[in-house]
């Protein structure tokens, strides 16, 4: 795998090539995935646009990923340990075709889009990525899932020798998160395995990792090497760590209160000024409901989301 | 013969701390306590804070602010064991503290909350992590208003039981930074025992230590 990520938002793409960028991803967001479904409400739209794409730089420098440390720059300096080729995906559960896959068989398979989609992180970030990826539907479509399974549980690695926050016991390892099957099958709901058109680096889940982008951060899984399917509601992490404070489904939700961080808004880590200086006077925005994938809404029809957090 | 010129020398250098302490006037202590700041500032301005700088600044700042009101505790018992009087550089050290706390406070209500009311209002009412935080802050607050001469002598015997209260805040300070992240973190309960242990102390009688 190409080793991207030392390198610099410039060492991709020309600083005018990557505003020319923006643009054609602004336009093609409009146009494509979120305006023709009709998903996204103008207003919402319009705000995602007033954001700047956050840069490589800060997408692979401010890391939730305890694996390697509990700092947010923790990843950066730790990841480049992972061995991310091989990597098997062990398939399991109620399934037509279970077993055994290399990534590189998967992804060879699917189809690859791109997707900007707002990443809403629990305590209280935003940041606006540019993923690379498949969605988790046409993967699920090919294993061919059962009519009696009703969830997805997936699982990162498991590998202390190189995961060393792995020998301390902050969390249940290995990390463990699950969708309802027809949140599985959304199609906002991907796997990315790149940003900015690159592999994706190791220390946003190389190589394989879930994105739901109406639900906080820490559902979206990195570094994905188990998946199964099954009738009971899957283990995930931070609700067995604390159930109090996460609850399996974890919609962005500015209404239901969290113990530590408001999420009636949110910091958009990413300053409108050059470098990380700009960053200092980040801005807040009002959190959306579903973190403003409206569309998604259906799902929890007569739910009690504040029941179900 | 040997073991005389050791002593010989152990209390000459004794005597060395003895003296440069007599000349450390109080306004050294507070200039030096600035240079945390300047150090954090120098980070800023050079690109070392991070993608995120204001949750470094905020922290740093609360970390220097928790470890000022640290060293605040250790003057007495290490003034007790050594028979160096260090007390009257107290003051500083809990002001310059308090006035760390300030700038962590400001950061939080200006940068970090953005002055949103609604939810700073929430934030104090309805979230452990920060009550406890602003708890300290309350409880410090008469505690740097007080200290002066002047309010010394007015309070009399009343003045060292007020200034009790800064047992209550660094426990308070030492909760807030275990509850910061999604975990607990080494550092903070690091902190958190430095705390208990300075303040166990205040229940051994200390004697000085004879060293020589």
């Amino acid at each position: 795998m190409k080793d991207i990520y030392k390198k610099t938002q410039n060492d991709i793409t020309p600083k005018h090539l990557f505003y020319n960028r923006r643009k054609i991803l602004k336009f093609g967001l409009a146009l494509t995935a979120y305006v023709a479904s009709n998903s996204i409400t103008s207003a919402f739209a319009q705000e995602m646009f007033d954001r700047k794409i956050n840069t490589l730089e800060e997408i692979t420098n401010y890391n939730n990923f305890y694996e390697f440390g509990i700092d947010k720059t923790d990843p950066a300096k730790h990841a480049h340990k992972l061995t991310t080729s091989p990597w098997p995906i062990e398939i399991s559960g109620l399934v037509d075709n279970p077993g055994v896959y290399d990534f590189s068989e998967i992804v060879r398979e699917m189809s690859i889009i791109q997707r900007t989609y707002s990443l809403r992180c629990v305590e209280g970030w935003s940041m606006l990525i540019p993923w690379n990826g498949f969605q988790l539907s046409e993967l699920l479509n090919k294993l061919g899932v059962r009519d009696e399974a009703r969830y997805v549980s997936f699982e990162t690695l498991f590998r202390p020798q190189e995961m060393h926050m792995q020998e301390t016991n902050i969390l249940n390892w290995p990390y463990r998160e699950g969708l309802r099957l027809d949140e599985a099958m959304h199609p906002l709901t991907i796997m990315a395995t790149g940003v900015y058109g690159e592999p994706l680096p190791k220390q946003n889940g190389a190589p394989l990792r879930l994105i739901v982008p109406w639900k906080y951060g820490f559902k979206s899984i990195k570094s994905i090497t188990r998946i199964s399917f099954q009738r009971e509601e899957p283990v995930s992490s931070w609700n067995q760590q604390n159930p109090a404070e996460y609850g399996f489904y974890s919609n962005v939700n500015p209404t239901v209160h969290h113990p530590r961080w408001s999420q009636a808004s949110e910091r958009y880590i990413g300053g409108e000024g050059e470098g990380y200086l700009g960053n200092l006077f980040t801005k807040r925005y009002d959190t959306k409901l579903f973190n403003g994938y409206e569309e998604v809404a259906p799902l929890y029809e007569g739910m009690d989301l504040s029941r179900y957090y | 013969m040997y073991k005389a010129t050791k002593t010989v020398n152990i209390r000459s250098l004794f005597d060395l701390v003895r003296a440069s302490v007599r000349k450390l006037r109080c306004w050294h202590i507070y200039l030096s306590l600035l240079v945390p700041l300047l150090f954090l500032a120098y980070d800023l301005l050079s690109g070392q804070l991070g993608v995120d700088p204001m949750r470094a600044i905020e922290k740093s700042l609360g970390v220097t602010a928790i470890y000022i009101l640290i060293l605040t505790l250790c003057i007495t018992p290490f003034s007790l064991l050594t028979g160096i009087n260090f007390i009257r550089f107290r003051r500083a050290f809990g002001l310059m503290s308090f006035f760390y706390i300030v700038l962590h406070f400001s950061t939080w209500l200006l940068l970090d909350m953005q002055l949103r009311w609604v939810e700073i209002v929430e934030s104090l009412t309805r979230k452990p992590f920060i009550v406890f935080g602003m708890m300290g802050f309350l409880l410090l607050i008469p505690l740097a208003a007080t200290s002066n001469n002047y309010s010394m002598k007015r309070l009399g015997k009343y003045w060292p039981k007020l200034h009790k209260l800064i047992y209550a805040a660094i426990i308070l300070g030492g909760i807030h930074y275990l509850m910061m992240e999604k975990t607990l973190q080494n550092d903070a309960i690091i902190t958190f025992i430095i705390i208990i242990v300075l303040i166990s102390l205040r229940f051994f009688k200390i004697r000085k230590i004879n060293w020589l």
